[in-house]
């Protein structure tokens, strides 16, 4: 049997730090070692539980001063400030723990895909040992077999001449004699040809299975490392972080790239009082027109036109009597923890926000929903195309799906085949985010990483 | 009605410390972008940089809180020593107003 023993892949060191990447391509051996850098994975943990450890720490601190405030000051200011506190820290608290669990999730990806590398690259280590034994042995066969048919040739000769000088008679006895003696030599060294065929096939039929073993764990090693990176996929991707709400600004919506209702004067927004106006999104929900002179009297309670329902809209005096005797200033906390004032919305119509406020994965207006009207499956031509026309970035990955980030690096569009390890994700699909990283379908609506809207198809 | 005794050193340690929140997040964030292409090569590596991007995005945001947190307390703390002060010589005494 014949092989050729190709020159090995050049090994990169095991389990290095930052910076090491391990990834062997099958070569000779056939086997492919998991890609990646367990050491920086590892380190982006770490850097990951130091941040969840310093926004755990301000969790504590925006409450531990707010306590340390509250025994001096009372109020109505001060228990704004209170309220507002006990949210911002439990945003900070929130988002510990969501960085906490990526630092484990990343930490456990780390020390599989280490495992896995560590086999795989043993598994090449091997096979490599176990090509090197077969090439040995291929001509350690072919050797022997040139021995035993030299052998074998010259036995046929001796006994020939021994056959001969037998029928010389007499005169021919020494003769037959030396050519028996020949021949029995010849006899022994076809034997122990024989035998080093025999001991060489045996040699390569275990290295051959020796080699199918290591390879066999090669590809384990490389399918747990792809494994154990679809679950880090996964876990990372259902992270998310909120926005804290912030001092003198109304609770609105935050992360938004524009406002999540329509200004004065833009597109959407009906300049006259009382025009019917048609929400792209919630037909019906929120696009009655608000009359021009408001119902706020008593027979109409609970209608409040303002943006917050009532947040911002009570209005609070500059400066508030505090009594006769101190006729001083009663200050607002912060001269505006929620007296600032919030940017005006359209009185007339408020659309979600959802799609970026943009027209980005709305339903018309030239949005990512476009392409899928009236039951419509899009080409992945024409996805790649939408993301270009958004002026958003293919993000390289030799190994990962195409991935369109914006340019806040938030990914806004993934173009996905599928994977059959992956059920519910088998087929080619799409995911999207919106402007905040939150998952939509095509149309802005919010949705969860397993939901059927967040797998929209394409056609390759 | 409010009340608030303004020890301003307290007040302003206090807001000091919430200031100092976005100072310690902003170094965070330089720390994540530290780690982008950390999962380069993996099939990780879209979901790994689409977390940094989400985060790189929002905790800004964190620490804006804090520094609007510190303001507002600071502001709370000044505009109510500036009032002591203004009753203090209106009334031509010294005491503390609580």
């Amino acid at each position: 049997m014949a092989v050729s023993l190709a020159p090995g892949p050049v090994l990169a060191p095991l389990g290095g730090g930052p910076g090491v990447s391990v990834g062997v391509s099958p070569g000779a051996t056939g086997i492919q070692v998991a890609p990646g850098d367990p050491g920086s994975l590892l380190a982006s943990s770490s850097e990951l539980a130091r941040l969840g450890q310093m926004l755990e720490d301000h969790s504590s601190t925006v409450l531990e001063t707010a306590g340390s405030l509250a025994p001096s000051w009372l109020g109505q200011a001060s228990g704004a400030y209170q309220q507002l506190s006990s949210i911002v820290s439990a945003h900070f608290r929130a988002a510990a723990g969501t960085s906490r669990t990526a630092a484990a999730s990343l930490r456990r990806y780390s020390a599989e895909l280490d495992r896995c590398q560590r086999e795989g690259m043993q598994a090449v280590t091997h096979a490599e040992a176990c090509l090197k034994e077969i090439h040995d042995q291929t001509a350690r066969l072919a050797a022997a077999q040139a021995a035993a048919g030299a052998a074998q040739g010259a036995l046929n000769t001796a006994r020939a001449q021994a056959t001969t000088a037998g029928a010389a008679g007499p005169l021919g006895v020494p003769l037959a004699a030396a050519a028996d003696a020949q021949a029995s030599i010849e006899q022994g060294r076809l034997t122990s040809a024989e035998t080093e065929i025999q001991a060489a096939r045996r040699a390569l039929t275990h290295a051959h299975e020796d080699l199918t073993m290591w390879q066999g764990r090669g590809r384990r090693a490389w399918e747990e490392a792809q494994s154990a990176a679809d679950q880090a996929s996964g876990s990372l991707e259902a992270l998310t972080i909120a926005a804290p709400p912030l001092a003198g600004v109304a609770a609105l919506p935050l992360l938004s790239a524009t406002p999540p209702f329509a200004l004065p004067g833009e597109a959407g927004c009906p300049t006259s009082p009382g025009t019917p106006v048609e929400d792209p999104l919630f037909p019906g929900l929120l696009a009655d027109p608000i009359p021009e002179r408001l119902p706020t009297g008593e027979s109409l309670p609970g209608i409040e036109p303002v943006l917050g329902g009532g947040l911002i809209a009570d209005p609070i005096p500059e400066r508030l009597p505090t009594g006769e005797s101190l006729p001083g200033i009663e200050p607002v906390l912060g001269g505006g923890l929620i007296a600032d004032p919030a940017p005006a919305p359209c009185p007339r119509h408020q659309v979600d926000d959802t799609g970026g406020g943009t027209g980005e994965g709305q339903s018309s207006g030239g949005g990512l929903g476009d392409l899928y009207d009236g039951g419509k499956v899009p080409s992945e031509a024409e996805l790649h195309g939408y993301a270009q026309g958004q002026g958003w970035q293919l993000q390289p990955s030799p190994t990962g799906p195409p991935k369109y980030v914006d340019g806040n690096g938030v990914p806004r569009l993934t173009i996905k085949s599928g994977s059959a390890r992956t059920p519910g994700s088998e087929g080619p699909h799409i995911e999207v985010r919106d402007p905040s990283g939150q998952r939509t379908d095509p149309f802005g609506n919010p949705v969860l990483r397993r939901s059927p809207g967040n797998h929209y198809p394409y056609t390759p | 009605m409010s009340e608030f005794s303004v020890t301003p050193e307290h007040v302003i340690a206090a807001a000091g410390r919430l200031s100092a929140i976005s100072g310690h997040v902003a170094d965070s964030c330089g720390g994540l972008r530290g780690c982008s292409g950390a999962a380069a090569g993996t099939p990780a590596e879209g979901a790994f940089e689409g977390l940094l991007g989400h985060f790189s995005t929002v905790l800004p945001h964190f620490g804006l809180a804090g520094e609007r947190l510190g303001a507002a307390v600071a502001g709370a703390g000044s505009n109510y020593s500036g009032s002591e002060v203004e009753i203090a010589g209106a009334c031509d005494g010294g005491g503390r107003w609580r």
